[in-house]
């Protein structure tokens, strides 16, 4: 009874983190998976999210659900620590809850909370199969290869877990050629896919070069910030102890990974990605040592805290939201003309195909959003521009 | 009385064979892509300037096929209301776009 009040306790939570991702509309990374644009992932999520294209809170089902996952993924920690007493089960369950990448990210409709949570999952099996391996019979370790293929074709990131997917493995007591098959096979597979869609590899070349124009400290700077965020700083100290008192190799091979992923191609939102190692690391870190749990999570909230105000959540609509809504007022037909670099939120929020701008396409269009200049407009006639809006849109004239 | 725990390895094989041959089959159909540099080079052109002309954006265009002659893909808006793919082929030679079969 009472870890079902808890269970309704946290739904409450995700709602809250969901609906705080939700005030800032759809991001063009988000608008990504929402509307199945076949790049930078293999199509298995993205797939599964566009099925319901035509529900009309899709966005908001979504961000429901993956805050959903996140956050009730805090019975995985508690599953992972039932070694420890009760006091530092809940510990460790709050310290994955109050974490700020997860208080950040958990309603976000993004890769990285889910490949986080799938991480999160291959921790929890490898603990189970260190402290049982012969509990596993051979479904298990079917499940275990299902999991690690599904991720792979959910996002590419989720190699960054591949040192815990063979350390899992490992000691598991199966033929060698069974354990290669569940490890090994499942890279190919997501490899083929990225070259049968040259939009994925090509998405491959730009995130690598992401921050090329960044110093070395610049990087390292990101990087660290990143780690903050993934672990609150305390989560992130405690975590990297208990993970060389345990001599986890695994586990800081995964780290090392995440780390030189994040220095290359940095991103906040794949700051979630460092979270599942660094509290299975204080999982790890409180079976030797206790902290009362005022005092690791007492800090820990305070640093989530700092952290929000440092890189709070967007809370403000972009522009496409209402430009879009204005221009379906209009009750015209037609297509929308983008001038200048536009993301797919431009294209979730619209009614209509949305085209880049090219005046031989005016003919068939009823408005035209300038992102860039677009003074050739002003000289058209039957085009008039509408107000109030946070970028220069024009459409066409009313008949009269 | 090891055959058992062979069923759910093989399983998993046949569900990544499964998996593996429509990619490998797309793979193979635009290997010129990853082989040809010219043939590359001719599709990015094409590519970009098909975007231009069309409108369209570069990831609304999924290449299914690609020759030495031109390539052929599938055109989506991506939008939330029905979105069928439309295909179309490319011939490098004329620079025409057109609907694949025409």
């Amino acid at each position: 009874m009472r870890k079902l009040m808890y269970a309704i306790l946290f739904e409450l939570y995700a709602l809250l983190l969901a609906w705080v991702q939700a005030i800032g509309g759809v991001r063009t990374d988000e608008a990504k998976y929402l509307l199945n644009i076949p790049y930078p992932h293999p199509p298995l999520a993205r797939s599964l999210i566009a099925l319901t294209s035509r529900f009309p809170y899709q966005e908001l089902l979504w961000r429901v659900i993956f805050a959903t996952l996140v956050v009730q993924a805090a019975w995985i920690v508690w599953w992972m620590a039932r070694e420890l007493s009760r006091d530092q089960r809940v510990t460790t369950m709050a310290a994955w809850l109050l974490c700020a990448a997860v208080v950040l990210q958990a309603g976000s409709v993004m890769m990285a909370p889910l490949t986080a949570l799938e991480g999160l999952l291959f921790l929890a099996l490898l603990f189970e199969a260190r402290r049982n391996p012969e509990n596993w019979g051979p479904w298990q370790a079917f499940g275990a290869g299902l999991l690690w293929l599904v991720s792979l074709l959910t996002a590419y990131q989720a190699v960054l877990y591949f040192p815990i997917v063979v350390a899992l493995f490992l000691p598991l007591r199966f033929p060698w050629w069974q354990k290669a098959l569940y490890v090994l096979a499942p890279l190919p597979l997501a490899l083929l896919f990225g070259i049968a869609e040259p939009a994925i590899l090509a998405s491959f070349v730009n995130a690598g070069a992401l921050n090329t124009s960044l110093t070395p400290m610049d990087k390292a700077l990101s990087l660290f910030q990143a780690w903050c965020v993934g672990g609150s700083i305390l989560i992130g100290i405690v975590g990297i102890v208990g993970m060389a008192l345990d001599r986890q190799w695994a586990m800081f091979l995964s780290l090392a990974l995440v780390a030189a992923f994040l220095y290359v191609s940095f991103r906040m939102y794949y700051a979630i990605l460092f979270t599942p190692l660094l509290v299975a690391g204080m999982v790890l870190f409180l079976r030797r040592a206790w902290s009362s749990p005022v005092s690791v999570l007492g800090p820990v909230a305070l640093i989530t805290v700092l952290c929000v105000g440092l890189f709070p959540p967007s809370l403000k609509p972009g522009a496409s939201r209402a430009v879009m809504q204005s221009i379906a007022l209009q009750g015209k037909t037609g297509t929308v003309l983008i001038a200048g670099s536009f993301g797919h939120d431009w294209q979730y929020e619209s009614s209509f195909p949305v085209l880049r701008f090219h005046p031989s396409l005016l003919t068939n269009a009823q408005a035209v959003v300038c992102l860039d200049q677009c003074d050739d407009m002003k000289k058209r006639d039957g085009w008039v521009t509408l107000p109030n809006l946070p970028t220069e849109v024009w459409v066409r004239e009313n008949d009269q | 009385m090891h055959r058992p725990s062979r069923v759910p390895a093989l399983l998993f094989l046949v569900l990544i064979l499964a998996l593996a041959g429509p990619q490998a089959v797309r793979a193979w159909r635009i290997r010129p892509l990853y082989l040809d540099a010219s043939v590359r080079d001719k599709a990015n052109v094409a590519l970009q300037q098909v975007s231009t002309s069309q409108g369209w954006n570069l990831s609304d265009m999924e290449i299914r096929e690609v020759t030495t002659d031109g390539l052929a893909f599938l055109h989506r808006e991506h939008r939330r209301n029905p979105d069928p793919p439309a295909c179309f082929a490319f011939t490098f030679a004329t620079s025409e776009l057109h609907p694949c079969g025409s």
